[in-house]
């Protein structure tokens, strides 16, 4: 459609436009207004659903590092960890909002980093009904702050950029 | 010797008599005997014919005690056998209609982009978006300016309702389709007034289509698997478990939703998918345009669960 106020949006470019998967969308409905009556969304629902959902967005699309690092993966991966510690992932936040915004390869690399802190113990992983949340577990938050910080790595993080 | 030759005595004839007697009464006994042995073997073979006959009822007996015992096996691989014939029955309707459903949505999209496509639309639809691109920037205009533009953009609007109208217009319902009720099979267990632990939710959409959701093809498949999502999500928040997580199987190709049911349920669960699916059936534009409605049927969870049997 040419113009923009005559544009509707399918389900699957509302979902891909919020960086979610199409029964995230589905649940986050069902479970606040309602499914509408038809299935198309214009660019003021796609706005609202994004305010209501709670999501957010933690990569800009030119990433503006606050951490300098030579190694480009753990330079990204101490820049992730950073933003966990300053982002207050102290209460849970939706795992993908961790991810809004970066694609790709990067964004690979950071899921598997997520992994390992899940399985490390540093996060707290628990689903809930359009996503799965994630928070910091506060005795093992240390890890994560020697990560940001350069000074130590678990050897499944170290792996990461050491193959 | 002459005395020898004498009459013979009572006695003696007597005696003999009775040797006669004697052999007499033997055959008697002989043929008495005989009889009562043949009688004997006729009963016997009378009660060896009737112990077969108690046998054979006896077997009956066992037999139909284990067919009948095997009766709720049988039940189970019928009502399956129903499920798993009634999901692909359902969704070649679900197919079929989706392709009528797509005409009548190109249909309205056409009769749409051909109102844009008349200049003098064209041109007001223009002036609208350009007001709303600088709608931000009004305020740091004088204030009779800013009116002037506001009255003009009322009016533009109210020269477009024609083409807003038909933009969110219903799609008309196809008079050529029969009704037809398709199942949304509900699985809980256990199946009866105590505390509902498991739930799950089969429906006739391939599991393929979860898998290439993002392919986008808007058919009625994907957006009733939309719906059934947000079903699930209103049937978990009205039985007081928001936020319990719902997981996609793939059972047979079919879509299978399964609850994540780790509290106490409050609210009565049937109660609350009939409502979800009432609201289906009311609101779901795509659905009622080729005359699709949602029927819930409650079914116990044995059914699905092949795992128990896998292990026999």
């Amino acid at each position: 459609m040419k113009y923009k106020s005559f544009q509707k949006f399918s389900i699957v470019e509302v979902s891909q436009r919020l960086d979610i998967q199409p029964q995230q969308l589905a649940r986050h409905l069902g479970h606040s207004t309602g499914i509408p009556s038809r299935l198309r969304f214009d660019e003021a629902d796609v706005e609202k659903i994004y305010v209501e959902m709670g999501l957010k967005t933690w990569w800009e699309p030119n990433i503006q590092y606050a951490v300098q690092d030579e190694n480009p993966n753990r330079r990204l991966i101490r820049e992730f960890a950073t933003r966990m510690l300053n982002n207050g992932l102290t209460q849970p936040q939706r795992s993908d909002t961790l991810l809004r915004g970066i694609g790709g390869q990067k964004k690979a690399l950071l899921r598997t980093f997520l992994n390992e802190l899940v399985k490390l113990g540093v996060l707290f992983s628990q689903g809930s009904i359009s996503s799965v949340n994630l928070r910091l577990e506060p005795n093992n938050k240390i890890v994560l702050e020697q990560i940001a910080s350069d000074i130590r790595y678990p050897p499944s993080i170290l792996a990461l950029w050491e193959g | 010797m002459k005395r020898n030759r004498q009459m013979q005595s009572v006695v003696s004839k007597s005696l003999e008599e009775t040797l006669v007697w004697r052999q007499n009464q033997e055959e008697s006994f002989e043929r008495k005997e005989r009889e009562l042995e043949r009688e004997e073997a006729d009963l016997q073979e009378e009660f060896r014919k009737i112990k077969e006959k108690i046998q054979s009822v006896q077997n009956l007996q066992e037999k139909t005690k284990n067919e009948r015992a095997e009766l709720s096996g049988k039940e189970l691989q019928r009502k399956r056998q129903i499920i798993f014939e009634g999901l692909q029955n359902e969704n070649e309707v679900l197919l079929n209609r989706s392709v009528e459903y797509k005409k009548i949505e190109e249909k309205q999209q056409k009769n749409l982009e051909n109102m844009l496509s008349i200049p003098e639309i064209a041109k007001k639809v223009e002036e609208y978006e350009d007001f709303l691109d600088k709608e931000d920037a009004l305020s740091q205009l004088p204030a009779s300016y800013r009116d002037a533009i506001l009255a003009h953009h009322q009016h533009v609007r109210k020269d477009l309702k024609p083409v807003f109208d038909a933009m969110n217009s219903p799609l008309p319902r196809s008079e050529d389709l029969e009704p037809i009720s398709l199942t949304i099979q509900i699985f809980m267990e256990p199946f009866s007034d105590e505390e509902v632990t498991e739930i799950a939710v089969l429906f006739p959409v391939r599991f393929e289509r979860y898998v290439n959701w993002q392919d986008d093809r808007g058919s009625l498949e994907d957006l009733l698997l939309f719906r059934i999502n947000g079903l699930l999500s209103g049937v978990l928040k009205k039985i007081g478990m928001p936020n319990a997580s719902i997981q996609e199987e793939d059972l047979d190709g079919y879509m299978l939703l399964l609850m994540d049911i780790t509290s106490e349920i409050s609210g009565d669960v049937k109660m609350a998918f009939q409502s979800e699916i009432s609201r289906i059936n009311k609101l779901a534009s795509e659905l009622n345009v080729v005359g699709i409605t949602l029927e819930p049927v409650f079914l116990a969870s044995e059914l699905i669960d092949f795992a128990e049997e896998e292990t026999l």
